[in-house]
C-alpha cells in the first residue's frame, strides 16, 4: 500500500471542508478524484501534500505519517498543483535546476536526472525561455517536471490538465500514461470527466467533503450506481428485438431509436451484457455495434452526487 | 577527479534558494538599476567633490555623501527587495511549492537571509574604493570609515531580516494588510532618518575621539551589535515559524540562543548593579529596548505557533472530558506548545524584563515601588493579551473573525505604544533631549516629535495612561479568552471535535 487515508478532515470555522475521507491507494495504480467544484478535493491534496494540516485523521505515505513525519513524506510525493508557481526573472532551466537542489539533488546526479526530465517531458527548447513567458501548456509541462524532479513513488495532480487545448491535453495524458507504466502511484483530480475516461484504474468520487464512492470507473462494482445504459445498432427486426431485451431478466427499460437502434437500460456488468449478446444472437438480431448511452464515469459521478438536474454546471 | 568532487562537496553546501536567489537578481531589471544608480550617483559625487576641493580636506563631507548612498540602498531598497520578493511568493504560492521539497523552515530562512547578505556585501564592495577616495581626500580616519560601514552593514541586515520576517508575516491573512502597512511605514521612517543617523554616527565618533571615550562607545557599538545579532536570530525562527508553521524543529537552538541572551543580559545587570555611578541614559534606554526584546519576540512565536505541534496537543485533548476540552482548547489553537510552555514563558519574561526595567528605572531616580507596580501590571496585561492573541491566530478560526482582527491590531498597536511611552517616561526626567535627536536608538522624527510632545504629559494624571496601556489590553485579553472557551466549547457541543 502506497497510500494510506484514515478518517482525513478539516475544519474551516463550521464548515467541514474534508469530512472524514478514508481510502487507501496501491502501488503503481492511477487513481481519479472527482467531485464538484468545491468539493473539497484541492483541500484534500493539499493535506496529502503536506502544505496544510487535517483537523483530524491522517494519511501515511509508505507509512510515513503527513502530519507526524511530514519530512519524510515529503521526498516520496510529487506534487503538481492547480497554479503553476512561477518566479520572476528565471530562465526555465535555472527553475528546474533550483527545485532539484531543493530537493537535494547534488552534484552530478542532479544534472543527469534534469537531463532525463528534459527529455521526458520534452523541455529542451524551452530551457532558455524565463518562466514567465511561457504558454500555459509549457507552463504545465514544466510544473510535471518539477514535480518528478527528485523520481517520487506518489504523484498528486491537482487539476493538470486545466485550460489547457486538446492538443496540450493529449501529450499530458501520454506523459500520465508513461508515469505510471514505469509504476508510479498516481492520484489525479478532475472534475471535467473526460479527462480521466480510460486513464485512471479506480476512481473517488467526493461531495461536500465526503466521500461518495470509491472504486471502479466503470461502476461495476457500485451498488448504488448498478443501473446501465447501452445503445445497441442491430440488423434485424427492430420491435422483435425490443420484446427479447424485454424479456431478459437484467433489462429495465428498451427504447427503440429509428432506424436501426436501441437503448438498453439494464442492471449488472459485464457478465450481464454477455447474456444480453447471446439472447439476441439465438434470436437472429445481430448486434453489429455495441455503444454506451451515458459515459460510464460521468454516470457514476452524477448518480453519486445526484446532479443530474444541473450537470451541465458542474461536470461536463 | 578531484576539483569535480570538491565541486560537488561546494554544490551540496550551497543553499538552494541563496542560488535561485542570485539567478533571479541577475536577470533582475530593479536590482541591477539599484546597482548602477548607487554607481552612478557615487561617482557624480566623487567628481563633484574632487572639482570643488580645491586641494582642502574634504574627506568627511564626501564620505557622508557616500554612506547616505549607501545607507539608501543598503537600508531601504534592498530590505525592500526582500520585502516584495517574498510577498510575491506569497501571492503567487510558490512558497507553498518550497515547503515540499527537502528544504525545513531554517534554510528557507537562511537561504533569504543569505542571499540579502551576500547583495548588501556587493553594494560595500562597490562602496569600497568611494570610501578610500573619502580617505584621501583628508578630513577622516579609517576607524572612523571603517566602524561606520560596520554600523551600515550590520542595520542593512537587520532591516533585511525584518523585511524577511514582516513578509512571511503576510502569510498569515489576519495581518496581511498590517504587515505591509508596518513594513512601509518603518522603510519610510528609515528613510527620513538616514541624515539623522549618519549624522549621529560621525557625532558619536567625534565626541569619542575628543573626550577618550572610545572604550565607551565601543562599548555601545558592541552592544548594538550584540542585540543585532541575536535579534537576527530571533526574528528570522519567527519568520521560519510562520512560514511552514514548524517551530518545533528549530526551537532547540533558539531556546539556547535565549538562554545564551539572558545569561549575558543577567551579567551586564549585574555589571551595572555593582557601578556606584547612577546608570547613563544611554545605557538605560539599550537595556529598556533590550527588555522590549524578549516581549517581542515570544510574541512573535506565540502568535505564528506551529500547528503541527497544536495538533499533537489537540490529540492528546480529544482523549480528555468535555469541560478540561473546553478550557484548553483556546490555549492550543495557535499557540503550538502546551499550557505549561506558556507559564514559563511569562515567568521568563517577568523576570529578565523585570529585572532590566528595575535596573534601568533605578539609574534614573524612580522609586523602585513605582517601578514594581507599572511592571507587575505591566506583566499580567501582557499575559492576558499574548495569549488571547495565541487564540486569535489560530487557523482553524472562528465565526467571528473580525474579533480576532481588532485584538492583533491592538496588539501590534500596544507594543508600538509601549515603546513610544517607556522612551517617553525615559526622557521625561531631562528635560535636554537634544542629545537624544543623534542617538540612533531613538533616532525617529516622529518619536521625537512625540517626546516633545510628552513633556507636557508629565502633569497629567498617570491614571489615562494606566488606563490606556494596561487595562484595555487586559480586559480585551480576559473577554476574548471568556468568549474563545464559550465558542469552542459550543463546537464541542455541535460535535465539530468528533
Amino acid at each position: 500500500m502506497r497510500l494510506k487515508v484514515d478518517g482525513l478532515t478539516r475544519v474551516f470555522g463550521t464548515l467541514r471542508a474534508v469530512d472524514e475521507l478514508t481510502f487507501t491507494l496501491g502501488e503503481g495504480e492511477v487513481w481519479g478524484f472527482i467531485g464538484p467544484n468545491g468539493a473539497g478535493k484541492t483541500t484534500t491534496l493539499r493535506m496529502l501534500a503536506t502544505i496544510d494540516e487535517p483537523t483530524g485523521g491522517d494519511a501515511w505515505v509508505n507509512g510515513h505519517s503527513v502530519v507526524r513525519d511530514a519530512d519524510l513524506v515529503r521526498p516520496l510525493l510529487g506534487f503538481m498543483p492547480d497554479f503553476f508557481g512561477s518566479y520572476p526573472d528565471m530562465l526555465v532551466s535555472e527553475y528546474l535546476d533550483f527545485f532539484a537542489r531543493a530537493y537535494g539533488l547534488r552534484g552530478r546526479a542532479r544534472r543527469d536526472r534534469l537531463d532525463n526530465i528534459v527529455d521526458f517531458v520534452e523541455l529542451g527548447p524551452l530551457l532558455a525561455k524565463r518562466v514567465t513567458d511561457l504558454s500555459k501548456g509549457m507552463r504545465q509541462r514544466i510544473s510535471l517536471g518539477r514535480a518528478l524532479v527528485h523520481d517520487p513513488d506518489l504523484l498528486l495532480l491537482d487539476e493538470p490538465a486545466a485550460g489547457l487545448d486538446p492538443q496540450a491535453r493529449k501529450e499530458l495524458r501520454e506523459l500520465i500514461r508513461l508515469l505510471a507504466g514505469e509504476g508510479k502511484t498516481i492520484f489525479i483530480s478532475s472534475h471535467i470527466l473526460s479527462e480521466l475516461e480510460g486513464l485512471i484504474d479506480k476512481v473517488l468520487i467526493i461531495d461536500e467533503g465526503k466521500l461518495l464512492y470509491a472504486g471502479d470507473p466503470q461502476g461495476e462494482t457500485c451498488e448504488a450506481a448498478s443501473s446501465l445504459t447501452l445503445q445497441i445498432r442491430i440488423v434485424g427486426d427492430l420491435e422483435q428485438a425490443a420484446r427479447v431485451l424485454l424479456e431478459t431478466p437484467s433489462v429495465t427499460l428498451v427504447h427503440t431509436l429509428e432506424p436501426d437502434g436501441l437503448r438498453v437500460t439494464m442492471d449488472g456488468g459485464k457478465p450481464e451484457i454477455a447474456t444480453l449478446v447471446e439472447r439476441l444472437v439465438a434470436n437472429n438480431q445481430i448486434p453489429y455495434q455495441i455503444g454506451s448511452g451515458e459515459k460510464a464515469l460521468e454516470k457514476v459521478f452524477l448518480e453519486m452526487t445526484g446532479r443530474n438536474n444541473h450537470a451541465n454546471g458542474d461536470a461536463t | 577527479m578531484r576539483t569535480a568532487t570538491l565541486r560537488d562537496r561546494l554544490d551540496g553546501l550551497t543553499n538552494p534558494l541563496l542560488i535561485k536567489e542570485m539567478y533571479q537578481s541577475l536577470h533582475s531589471k530593479k536590482f541591477l538599476m539599484a546597482l548602477w544608480l548607487m554607481l552612478g550617483c557615487s561617482l557624480l559625487t566623487y567628481v563633484i567633490a574632487y572639482q570643488g576641493s580645491r586641494g582642502e580636506a574634504c574627506g568627511e563631507g564626501m564620505f557622508a555623501v557616500f554612506m547616505v548612498i549607501l545607507y539608501l540602498a543598503g537600508v531601504c531598497v534592498l530590505p525592500f527587495l526582500a520585502f516584495s520578493t517574498l510577498n510575491e511568493e506569497m501571492k503567487s504560492r510558490t512558497v507553498e511549492l518550497v515547503h515540499i521539497t527537502r528544504m525545513n523552515a531554517r534554510k528557507h530562512v537562511r537561504g533569504r537571509w543569505l542571499a540579502s547578505a551576500v547583495k548588501v556585501t556587493l553594494l560595500f564592495s562597490i562602496m569600497g574604493p568611494f570610501a578610500v577616495a573619502a580617505f584621501l581626500f583628508k578630513g577622516i580616519g579609517v576607524v572612523d570609515i571603517l566602524v561606520t560601514l560596520a554600523l551600515i552593514y550590520l542595520i542593512s541586515l537587520s532591516m533585511c531580516t525584518t523585511a524577511i520576517f514582516f513578509a512571511s508575516l503576510t502569510a498569515v491573512r489576519e495581518l496581511r494588510s498590517l504587515a505591509r502597512l508596518f513594513f512601509y511605514l518603518g522603510l519610510l521612517g528609515m528613510v527620513l532618518m538616514a541624515f539623522s543617523t549618519l549624522f549621529a554616527f560621525l557625532q558619536a565618533m567625534r565626541y569619542g575621539m575628543s573626550s577618550g571615550g572610545w572604550g565607551e562607545m565601543l562599548l555601545g557599538i558592541g552592544f548594538f551589535a550584540l542585540q543585532a545579532i541575536f535579534g537576527m536570530w530571533f526574528v528570522g525562527a519567527a519568520s521560519a515559524n510562520i512560514l511552514t508553521f514548524e517551530a518545533d524543529k528549530c526551537s532547540a537552538r533558539t531556546k539556547f540562543i535565549l538562554l545564551l541572551w539572558t545569561v549575558l543580559e543577567a551579567a551586564c545587570l549585574w555589571l551595572m548593579a555593582l557601578t556606584v555611578e547612577p546608570m547613563s541614559r544611554e545605557m538605560a534606554a539599550m537595556f529598556l529596548v533590550s527588555a522590549s526584546w524578549p516581549v517581542l519576540i515570544f510574541g512573535s512565536f506565540w502568535i505564528t505557533g506551529p500547528n503541527r505541534v497544536a495538533q499533537r496537543v489537540r490529540k492528546r485533548l480529544e482523549r480528555r472530558g468535555p469541560v478540561y476540552k473546553a478550557l484548553m482548547f483556546p490555549f492550543v489553537d495557535g499557540l503550538g506548545s502546551s499550557a505549561a510552555y506558556i507559564v514559563v514563558a511569562a515567568a521568563v519574561i517577568f523576570v529578565v524584563a523585570g529585572l532590566m526595567l528595575l535596573s534601568a528605572g533605578g539609574g534614573l531616580g524612580h522609586r523602585s515601588s513605582e517601578m514594581s507596580s507599572w511592571f507587575l501590571v505591566a506583566t499580567v496585561a501582557y499575559i492576558f493579551f499574548f495569549s488571547a492573541l495565541a487564540r486569535g491566530v489560530v487557523r482553524l478560526l472562528p465565526e467571528k473573525r473580525h474579533t480576532a482582527k481588532w485584538v492583533r491590531g491592538m496588539f501590534l498597536a500596544i507594543i508600538g505604544l509601549n515603546l513610544i511611552i517607556t522612551i517617553l517616561w525615559m526622557v521625561s526626567t531631562d528635560t535636554r533631549i537634544t542629545q537624544y535627536e543623534s542617538s540612533p536608538l531613538i533616532g525617529l522624527f516622529p518619536i521625537i516629535h512625540m517626546v516633545r510632545w510628552g513633556e507636557s504629559l508629565n502633569d497629567m494624571s498617570d491614571l489615562p495612561e494606566l488606563i490606556i496601556e494596561l487595562c484595555l489590553p487586559a480586559l480585551i485579553g480576559i473577554v476574548y479568552h471568556v468568549t474563545a472557551v464559550l465558542r469552542h466549547f459550543r463546537r464541542y457541543m455541535c460535535g465539530v471535535y468528533n
